[in-house]
């Protein structure tokens, strides 16, 4: 049994898209069915008459730019973000160690390293916000 | 510059290149949500919001898909999920419409253009989607599967609804036409 004129005004549709080829089946039954010829005299027309649609807008560069800077209002919020969970995290463990030495009897110990810090903090201070200056793009060198 | 280097430079993180490659794909991204949305101010939103998420995005562009089809998977999801939130992107839900001429209204219509649009209209946006993919992007059944995540006899089956309808209502407008 062939196929229906239905199947064939599917398979019409499918080749004005050229998702389907010409074969001879569908050139041998339009030959012999008017009305599937009119289908697709038809098909062809509607889908020129839907090309009016087709207006290209134009590039709008500043609306680019302007998602460029958003862009980097979420990035930097998004490390900022991280940074202080980063940060939080580090602290909780610090306490947890300096409180776990103390209560085993190292306060002493403690109390030195403290001193040391404070002592050896100024000195790496320089190198840290030279670094930080280079990551944030004001290193002039 | 050719897009494939524009694409390895962007993806290094380069912003120029990025830059450049959006305003190549700019309008066709744009005219994708123009025929998508039918209107304008809201395609306007869904664009910018397409940009945004292709650049904090573009490491994750794999080239093996063209980069306007990137462009327009994102813009498509970006339109399917602000039709969840917001109801005013919704039109009328899909209707007979060729049981259904109002026949003033078709007297209203009077560019080829509105009466394309007013067509459009009437389609929920899934159907639509397959239709503009395929008709003004040229694309095959199966990108547009891929595209819209759905399987390929669902994307031809809508199209065929489509351009039934269409054909359909073109060819019964102009009828309305004559008889006035
Ligand atoms: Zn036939």
């Amino acid at each position: 049994m062939g196929k229906s004129c239905e199947n064939y005004k599917d398979i019409l549709i499918d080749i004005i898209y050229e998702e389907k080829d010409f074969n001879k089946d569908i050139k041998d039954h339009l030959k012999h069915c008017d009305n599937c010829m009119k289908y697709y005299k038809e098909l062809k027309d509607t889908k020129n008459r839907l090309n009016n649609l087709n207006t290209e807008p134009p590039i709008e560069y500043r609306k680019i730019s302007k998602a460029f800077i958003k862009a980097d209002e979420i990035k930097k919020k998004k490390s900022d973000i991280k940074s202080l969970f980063v940060f939080m995290l580090l602290s909780v463990i610090f306490l947890t160690m300096v409180v776990t030495l103390a209560v085993n009897g190292f306060s002493k110990e403690i109390i030195y390293f403290q001193i040391s810090t404070y002592v050896i903090f100024p000195f790496i201070l320089p190198f840290m916000i030279k670094k930080r200056a280079k990551k944030e793009g004001y290193d002039v060198k | 510059m050719n897009e494939e280097i524009l694409i390895k430079l962007s993806k290094r993180g380069d912003k120029k290149a990025l830059e450049k490659l959006l305003q190549m794909n700019y309008s066709i991204v744009k005219g994708y949500l123009i025929k998508m949305t039918l209107n304008e101010e809201v395609a306007d939103d869904i664009t910018q919001e397409t940009m945004l998420k292709a650049i904090l995005n573009i490491k994750k562009y794999k080239p093996k898909a063209k980069f306007s089809t990137w462009l327009i998977t994102i813009a498509t999801n970006t339109y399917k999920d602000q039709l969840r939130k917001d109801k005013r992107l919704v039109y009328k839900e899909d209707k007979d419409l060729v049981d259904d001429i109002d026949v003033e209204k078709s007297i209203l219509i009077k560019s080829e253009f509105e009466e394309i649009k007013e067509i459009l209209k009437e389609f929920s946006y899934e159907k639509r989607m397959p239709f503009i993919l395929k008709h003004y992007y040229d694309y095959s059944y199966k990108e547009i599967a891929e595209i819209m995540n759905c399987p390929v006899g669902t994307v031809r089956s809508r199209l065929h609804y489509c351009i039934k309808k269409i054909k359909k209502h073109m060819e019964g407008g102009s009828d309305i036409g004559k008889k006035l």
